[in-house]
């Protein structure tokens, strides 16, 4: 054991199989994102904090949005829930496909429903639920849970799923990703013919027109909308838009962000029941607006955090992430933005508890870089950070130091010098061989320079002398951009 | 705040979001910007033909487009795809495919849905900056044929391509499903593997035609 911190131990023991598929799934996105950004527009950061004030503006004038929304989709014979947390989310689903007497249910994916647990839940009432997005299913069949918001199975290897497969009676061993994906196409369009109902989730919800946009690559929520007769689309109380214009923005910045494309394969955008004279689609539509502790964050510095459009780019550019991947976040949402999210989604009682979450970070703000709408992710994990030592919340601060001698020492700049000077002792003690716990933890990976305590100061005093006397003994570089200055 | 237990779900909610409102110092104004703001077309020549950007984007996302209904019939047939659901509305406008050996077939029953190796439906617009495909409830005939089969010919008029994703979102139709579909069905939930066909059609085609 390297650490005291859950997360370090759990990257610590994931086996190499998840650190080398992890490592080249976000790599790789990363670089996809990169590249669809650059090819098409010449100042990202502008459309950024452009689709950040959008996002903000919404989430500070959210029940206005939300009434709205209301009045619109009603128009459209959308009916109109509320879900105060999971359990009423659970319960209402339930109560619609109680009412139609469905029992068979074709999913597509939905992080909120993941916050519902939904499909266990539907599971465990008898109805037989059915995840439609390939990486999902494959979470279904393990009993596992994703571990990206977009790349839900980025911790698995084709192996691992020939045999889940296998196992699952879904054909003989085959490890190659077409003959993975054939198998999965066949065993499903059974389910979306039969299904009585289709649940989705929803991307953006427009509060002037009440249009509900699904995004996917699969066409999964698009088969299981066209072919069953009931659809409950369940979402979070912040998914909306203000305007119909808003879109083309937001689809623009997800496809690129999420997956690198300029476009997602299928957009679709869902405004009722379906006409009398198209005979697919369903005869009833339902929406769920789940909060689950959303509205505490408003009127406070993380309701930045709802402005999130679950892209998973800070996922694949953080450094922590790529290391541990998201299972190491023991949340629904991982990385940076879940470190933000879970403990907010944890409500008081159980923040204490995911306290830890805003420590696996470096701060190193790539996050805030690539966020589309330019969540501030690092500054709101100072603040989890702040908070955890306020509450004096345990899992936070395991394996710290106290630092209440180092503040003393830092704070008094007579003591500052004496301990810098006394310190250069340290050169002569094996500090690896201290028996100071978090000393030891941390040089276990690393290797300290010789310490030259008090170095600087002489050197700066030395400069300051030359200075007064008309010499400039400072390295022809640094004096010529001192120059510029003057 | 009014006590929560004798709430609604939905009060309580709003309540909660009332109350926190009160706490925001300075609320966020909606920003004025012009729709065209995320255009990636702004970076093209100027005067780009919107039909020939259209072509362009749509095989970029792995679609095909055609001009004669000659070489879509080509196109099926080396998809081994003979005999499909053709929107009876466009059966007399595609007698070429017919004379190519092609079955169509007027009628799309959900109990066959795999006998169909093909469905041919009619698009409502496109979208030149995108390459994509908007179809809908009033425009395609049925939603399930044309996301079931392996291969969607989408049969759309010239004139009803708009430049950028902006001009195709302000003039989005009065329709319950409008879907924009650009390239073909797939994943890469598999090792980050691209794989064509993952639930809806592998081979996605393109008809142009004038209305």
């Amino acid at each position: 054991m390297i650490s005291k911190q859950a997360i370090d131990n759990f990257a610590a023991n994931l086996p190499d199989e998840v650190k080398a598929s992890v490592r080249d799934g976000t790599t790789s996105s990363y670089d996809k994102r990169l590249e669809a950004m650059e090819a098409d527009y010449e100042d990202v950061d502008a459309l950024r904090a452009l689709a950040g004030q959008i996002k903000q503006h919404t989430v500070d004038h959210l029940d206005d949005y939300l009434r709205q929304a209301e009045a619109r989709l009603a128009e459209r014979r959308i009916t109109v829930h509320y879900a105060w947390d999971p359990e009423a989310a659970r319960r209402i689903v339930l109560d619609i496909l109680a009412q139609r007497g469905a029992t068979r249910v074709v999913k597509s994916k939905s992080m909120v429903s993941e916050e519902a647990a939904l499909t266990a839940f539907l599971t465990a009432q008898g109805i037989e639920t059915t995840e439609s997005d390939l990486g999902e299913f494959i979470v279904q069949l393990d009993e596992d849970h994703p571990s990206h918001v977009v790349k839900p199975i980025i911790h698995k290897n084709r192996r691992q799923i020939a045999i889940t497969f296998q196992q699952h009676g879904l054909g003989d061993y085959d490890e190659d990703p077409e003959g993975i994906t054939r198998r999965a196409r066949t065993f499903m369009r059974e389910r979306f013919l039969a299904a009585d109902a289709a649940i989705s989730g929803a991307n953006f919800v427009s509060a002037e027109s009440g249009r509900i946009a699904v995004v996917t690559n699969e066409g999964n929520s698009r088969f299981g909308v066209a072919a069953a007769p009931l659809c409950i689309v369940l979402t979070g109380i912040e998914k909306l838009l203000p305007r119909d214009r808003d879109f083309g923005l937001f689809l623009s910045l997800l496809a690129r962000s999420a997956t690198g494309q300029r476009m997602t394969s299928y957009v679709e955008f869902l405004h009722g029941p379906r006409l009398d004279t198209q005979p697919d689609g369903p005869e009833e539509m339902h929406l769920v607006f789940m909060n689950n502790h959303r509205t505490e964050a408003l009127g406070t510095p993380f309701s930045s955090a709802l402005r999130c459009i679950r892209c998973g780019a800070c996922m694949n550019v953080c450094p922590v992430y790529r290391q541990t991947s998201g299972h190491a976040y023991r949340n629904v949402y991982p990385g940076p933005i879940g470190a933000v999210l879970d403990p907010i989604l944890a409500g008081p009682e159980g923040f204490a508890e995911q306290a830890d979450l805003a420590r696996a970070s470096t701060l190193c703000g790539a996050c805030n870089e690539v966020c589309p709408v330019n969540i501030p992710i690092p500054d709101l994990l100072v603040r989890h950070r702040t908070r955890a030592v306020e509450e004096n919340a345990r899992i936070a601060n395991l394996g710290t130091p106290p630092m209440g001698g180092w503040a003393r020492l830092a704070t008094s700049p007579r003591t500052w010098r004496a301990g810098m000077n006394a310190s250069n002792a340290m050169n002569y003690v094996p500090l690896d061989l201290l028996p100071v716990y978090p000393v030891r933890a941390w040089l276990e990976q690393r290797e300290l320079p010789d310490w030259r305590g008090g170095h600087f100061r002489s050197w700066m005093r030395k400069r300051d002398g030359h200075d007064k006397a008309g010499t400039d003994t400072r390295p022809s570089e640094v004096a010529g951009k001192g120059s510029q200055d003057e | 705040m009014s006590d929560a237990r004798n709430m609604n779900d939905r009060d309580r909610i709003l309540d909660a979001i009332r109350g926190a409102r009160a706490r925001i110092p300075e609320p966020c104004a909606y920003p004025d910007y012009p729709s065209g703001v995320a255009t990636s077309a702004a970076r093209l020549p100027r005067g780009t033909d919107p039909v020939a950007l259209f072509r362009r984007r749509l095989e970029e996302a792995g679609g095909r487009c055609f001009s004669e209904a000659e070489e879509l019939a080509m196109a099926l047939r080396e998809e081994r795809a003979r005999s499909g659901y053709c929107d009876p509305a466009l059966l007399g406008r595609l007698s070429a495919l017919t004379q190519a050996g092609l079955d169509l077939q007027g009628e799309f029953l959900r109990e066959r849905v795999d006998d169909y190796a093909f469905s041919i439906t009619s698009a409502h617009a496109g979208i030149a900056e995108t390459g994509s495909l908007v179809l809908t409830d009033r425009a395609t005939s049925r939603r399930l044929a044309a996301v079931a089969t392996w291969n969607h010919v989408a049969v759309l008029d010239r004139g009803s391509i708009v430049a950028s994703l902006a001009d195709g979102i302000e003039t989005l139709p009065n329709d319950p499903n409008v879907v924009y579909v650009t390239g073909s069905s797939c994943t890469a939930d598999v090792e980050g593997i691209l794989i064509r066909g993952a639930h809806g059609p592998a081979e996605q085609f393109c008809l142009l035609v004038d209305a």
